[in-house]
């Protein structure tokens, strides 16, 4: 397995390091040692000395959420998932990954989904959307489109009665951040990503876009233009323009006392460093937030929508052990602000119920 | 193993465990083979393959746990309990093939007695997440290692560790209330309710720091203490080491820090040019004074009339404030001690009229191999004496395996031995496991008797975690 530099130093940095085993996602889920980085850099080492067979990690450096819980809070500024997704395109270019990984990939690949239809067609199923030539765009994504509509539909509802004028990008093509999980850096998912920009560029009045999925906020906000992929756009999340509306008093909540926590997704709270706009929508419409000790900057992934693709039955283990953060807080709901985090969560059947927050501000602005 | 029995036992093992918390995937078994012992990493570094386990088991109750070593007991495979893998003295190395039993599926918070001040928990839990749990609650459980989001709470007990601020608030064996213990025949033992106790010997002591060697403890009882008000920090630089020990003895006679730490001349230097930017010579200490504001204020008042009737220079609060901050730094890759170099960390404990005697029997026995550099500090203080936290240091140490492996053992039993003969033990707070059970021996002499018929009483088929501890 031919490693980059940075990975290779990476792997020599975690290989005999535990300092992040207290934060990953999957590991305390599952208590397997193989769940840490450590174990997946020691694991590397081996197969770059040659006592291993690259085979023998093909599932292991699956077996990740990618969450960034561990670069987080490395001192020293080590980034695991840089090795682990490196390693992963390259058991997939060898025809070495697991079964589950390169069936969910073909499917990903064929439809730019992991939902068996194209994000078009997921979108389509919910009716037509009439380009408008509006200011601002609003990226739905396949993974909203199928698992969380009333999540974009209560979006488009406030977007509607705060006197927003939008179009949703009918194309709904991939941004290619689930096929950087599944392949990293390669031509082919850079490709995915530019045709993306391209058609999001051909809605030439679009000041703004506003995006749903954090995941996908993130590819365009840092990884297109570190593979230098142009967008004309100013790219939004859907939380930051939400408490902005609600900021500049375009959308006013009535206020409804409640107790509530509320979910950081990983992407939105530490790749986008963003955790203060959903809070601050949740006190503007009277709720009190009661912080989960993994919250903000240390949240804990609940697995996210790749590694829910083929192996459904760890993210049961990671969504349920999020579930249980959150009603040890004494929370009436656990609030959500992403879609993959939602699906995720969906799947517990103990715990506080799972609300979203565009959902609520929408029931609670007139 | 041969095949026909590996399958038996899997078998068995997993109508205990259930199928997915057995693994046979050789990742899952090398990711065990490595902990923070200096010699499985030296074999993964010069592509060796360490020794590895045959099977390795999730238990995820006590119940399963028990069956577990019943089933074990029964074939006569060893049995190698493993928490966070963190352990610096290889005592969860599976050195004889067998079954691995990776307690982290055991993470569960039993009970929280606010009441009594005590939380029980399942010895799986990272240490970390158990002290969230507390400080979400407004306590904590006031064990703060370096190695506190590694490890688990188990692994803490079966070594008897110990965090930064012991000198106040004692080692884990102080913190832990009570400890059960499974056993090979299956049986669960129970230490007694409470610590302190005229109802026989405490079976506690027994458990604890016995690394896995009698039985895998899976719940314990630990105390939960109410967060200070404040915590004060203040750096002082001694004329020298012998006069910061006199001080911190004579501290603990009148007030009760949480931390006291002097280093020697060679650690002052580095520890000196990061407080005053350039060097002097002497011995720094750094204390912490911790509790109600008030209380804090006049024991700060006796901390400087005693640091100052030694001749100690008054560097301020800053130095301790960084460190506090910052203590969990020094452990990251770039900050650690890691590779190409060899290195060891011989903590010892030795009473006060000792440990000079200790400290340079130690600095001789170790530099007197050829690129040994040895350094010292002295932290977890108690009336009578102190732990001197030393390293040895090799920068250039032999590419070859073998050669590192005969050096490495042969700068160990020097520098322990010269602890042992002047006073100090084998270990203070990392534990034996198989880096120094040969030196048990030679502390305990007949004594080892107990040890031994220990083990043969509670694990008579020699089950338990084979070649550590020196039993």
């Amino acid at each position: 397995m031919l490693l980059s530099k940075e990975s290779l130093h990476t792997v020599a940095a975690c290989r005999f390091c535990t300092m992040c085993r207290h934060l990953c996602p999957l590991g305390l889920a599952l208590g397997k040692e193989l769940n840490n980085p450590r174990a997946k850099a020691l694991l590397m080492e081996m197969v770059q000395k040659r006592s291993l067979d690259e085979a023998e990690t093909a599932a292991d450096m699956f077996e990740c959420c990618l969450c960034g819980a561990c670069s987080a809070n490395c001192e020293t500024g080590y980034e695991p998932p840089v090795f682990i997704r490196e390693a992963r395109g390259q058991l997939i270019g060898d025809g070495l990954a697991p079964e589950n990984v390169t069936r969910a990939l073909d499917g990903l690949l064929e439809h730019g989904t992991l939902y068996g239809m194209t994000g078009e067609d997921a979108l389509a199923q919910h009716g037509r959307f009439e380009k408008k030539d509006a200011p601002v765009l609003l990226y739905v994504g396949g993974l909203a489109a199928v698992k969380a509509w009333p999540m974009v539909q209560a979006f488009m509802s406030l977007l509607g009665k705060a006197g927003i004028e939008f179009d949703v990008f009918a194309e709904n093509v991939s941004t290619g951040s689930a096929e950087y999980d599944f392949l990293g850096d390669l031509k082919d998912v850079r490709d995915i990503a530019a045709a993306c920009a391209d058609k999001l560029n051909a809605y030439e009045k679009a000041e703004t876009v506003i995006v749903l999925n954090p995941s996908d906020a993130r590819m365009m906000r840092q990884q297109f233009s570190d593979w230098g992929i142009g967008l004309r756009a100013d790219v939004r999340t859907a939380t930051a323009f939400a408490a902005e509306l609600v900021a500049d008093g375009k959308l006013v909540p009535e206020k409804q006392t409640r107790t509530v926590t509320l979910h950081d997704p990983a992407r939105l709270a530490r790749d986008l460093q963003e955790t203060e706009p959903a809070r601050t929508v949740l006190v503007a419409m009277g709720y009190t937030v009661k912080e989960m000790w993994q919250s903000k900057k240390l949240t804990r992934c609940t697995g996210g929508e790749v590694l829910a693709s083929y192996a459904p039955e760890i993210i049961r283990k990671t969504a349920a052990a999020r579930m249980e953060d959150a009603a040890g807080t004494g929370a009436q709901a656990l609030v959500c602000v992403c879609p993959a985090c939602e699906a995720d969560l969906s799947v517990c059947t103990d715990g506080i119920p799972v609300e979203d927050l565009f959902v609520l501000l929408d029931r609670q602005c007139a | 193993m041969n095949d026909y029995m590996l399958r038996q036992i899997c078998f068995e093992l997993e109508d205990a465990v259930g199928r997915e918390n057995l693994s046979l995937r050789l990742s899952d078994k090398i990711s065990h083979s490595v902990d923070n012992f200096w010699l499985p990493r030296m074999y993964a570094d010069r592509g060796l393959v360490p020794p590895l386990p045959d099977i390795v088991v999730y238990p995820g109750s006590t119940e399963e746990v028990s069956k577990v070593l019943v089933i074990a007991n029964y074939y006569k495979v060893p049995v190698y309990p493993w928490g966070g893998g963190a352990g610096s003295q290889g005592g969860a190395l599976p050195l004889k093939g067998g079954i691995l039993l990776d307690t982290k599926r055991m993470n569960r918070v039993l009970d929280f007695d606010e009441e009594s001040m005590m939380v029980t928990a399942q010895t799986g839990i990272i240490y970390s997440q158990l002290e969230y749990y507390a400080n979400e609650r407004g306590y904590s459980l006031m064990h703060y290692p370096s190695s506190i989001n590694c490890s688990t709470l188990g692994g803490f007990l079966a070594h008897n560790g110990i965090g930064v601020l012991s000198t106040k608030y004692g080692k884990i064996d102080d913190q832990c209330i009570n400890v059960n213990l499974v056993i090979p025949n299956g049986k669960v033992l129970h230490s007694a309710p409470v610590p302190k106790h005229s109802s026989g010997p405490d079976l506690k002591h027994m458990f604890l720091g016995s690394e896995g060697t009698l039985g895998v403890m899976t719940e314990a009882t630990m105390k939960l203490y109410r967060k200070p008000e404040c915590r004060r920090f203040r750096a002082f630089l001694f004329p020298d080491v012998a006069s910061g020990f006199k001080a911190g003895r004579d501290m603990l006679q009148v007030i009760r820090p949480s931390v006291i730490r002097l280093y020697d001349e060679e650690e002052t230097k580095t520890q000196i040019k990061k407080v005053l930017g350039f060097a002097k010579p002497g011995a720094f200490m750094n204390v912490a004074i911790e509790g109600m504001t008030d209380m804090v204020d006049v024991e700060e008042k006796h901390m400087l009339e005693i640091c100052r009737s030694y001749g100690a220079e008054d560097l301020g609060s800053d130095y301790g404030e960084k460190w506090w901050d910052s203590r969990l730094t020094f452990y990251f890759p770039d900050k650690a001690l890691d590779f190409p170099l060899m290195f060891g960390t011989m903590d010892t404990i030795v009473r006060y009229r000792d440990i000079d005697k200790v400290y340079w029997a130690m600095k001789k026995a170790t530099e007197a191999f050829e690129g040994v550099r040895f350094i010292a500090h002295f932290s977890h203080w108690y009336e009578w004496g102190c732990t001197m936290y030393d390293r040895f240091i090799m920068e250039d140490p032999p590419q070859d395996p073998d050669e590192a492996f005969r050096l490495h053992n042969r700068i160990w039993n020097a520098g322990v031995r010269a602890a042992i003969s002047c006073g100090g033990v084998v270990n203070d707070h990392h534990g034996v496991g198989t880096k120094l059970g040969r030196l048990m021996k030679e502390q305990y002499g007949d004594s080892m008797i107990v040890f031994e018929s220990l083990k043969k009483a509670l694990d008579p088929n020699g089950i338990m975690n084979p070649y550590k501890m020196g039993v």
